[in-house]
């Protein structure tokens, strides 16, 4: 084998290995960003969840849909609807006017007996998302209101 | 001067070793991922349940305290034999104890309980038994 072959053949060969690490790598790159995103999307379904729950927390303690406000709002972050109450946070949970996650607990108050049962629907969204992130149904009844 | 041919086989080595480690961490980073979020969305399911455990036993004292205001027995709650009205709602393992004392036409509420059952004999898919 002449020289100029033996070169030849070692820049074939070297192309190859690298043009097969650069094939690697890039699959490797797509599996790493698959895990990123599902990280983001259980961290924000754990977020979602917890505030949810603090809202159905904050509705079993409040006497009005004026006290539902009362309690959730905290730094202007809370505003209340037709019906409902919207608060937003941010991803640290705390109250944040504009955070990225919105939480409206709806306040559907219905004649029971001698009270009345305040059925609620609080579904929690993110800013960069278009489908809601979680949503909750509860209720609370209370005694002697609306007779 | 005499020049020394360059060798690929070291380098392919190298290379081999680097991806190997690179495949198993993503491995890693994925399958923990993964695991991630199905706490979580098993963390969601958990809370809508306990909620929909909530808002059911809310809407029995409704029903209660609608049946104690006409003067009526309350039909879904059961007298303990202590003067209380007890009523266990269940669903998929999760459990809420209700207890009501009564008194004429008021009452208050002395238990509201959540719990699930446990199983001691749990065996947990994948987990060495032991000997």
């Amino acid at each position: 084998m002449g020289k100029k072959q033996h070169i030849t053949a070692f820049y074939v060969e070297a192309l190859l290995l690298i043009a097969v690490f650069i094939g690697i790598i890039l699959t490797l790159t797509r599996v790493y960003g698959a895990g990123r995103l599902q990280s983001a999307g259980a961290e924000r379904l754990t977020t979602a969840v917890t505030l949810a729950g603090n809202a159905a927390e904050a509705l079993a303690g409040a006497g009005s849909e004026e006290e539902l406000l009362a309690l959730l709002d905290e730094n202007d972050n809370a505003a209340a609807e037709a019906g409902a109450v919207c608060a937003t946070y941010g991803g640290d949970l705390l109250p944040a006017a504009g955070g990225a996650y919105t939480v409206r607990v709806t306040w559907e108050p219905e004649a029971l007996g001698a009270g009345e049962l305040v059925k609620s629907r609080i579904t929690v969204s993110h800013a960069g998302l278009a489908a809601p992130l979680y949503t909750l149904e509860t209720a609370v009844y209370r005694k002697g209101a609306g007779a | 001067m005499r020049q020394t041919p360059v060798k690929l086989g070291p380098l392919a080595l190298l290379l081999t070793v680097i991806t190997i480690c690179l495949a198993i961490l993503s491995v890693l980073v994925l399958t923990t991922a993964r695991a991630d979020l199905r706490l979580a969305e098993k963390y969601a399911r958990t809370v809508e349940r306990r909620y929909a455990l909530e808002r059911d036993g809310q809407a029995a004292l409704g029903r209660l305290d609608a049946a104690l205001s006409a003067g009526e027995t309350p039909t879904e709650f059961e007298p303990d034999g202590n003067g209380a009205w007890r009523l266990l709602l269940e669903e998929d393992g999760a459990r809420l104890s209700i207890a009501v004392k009564a008194d004429g036409g008021a009452w208050r509420v002395t238990e509201w309980r959540h719990d699930r059952e446990w199983d001691a004999n749990l065996e947990i898919e994948g987990l060495w038994p032991g000997f």
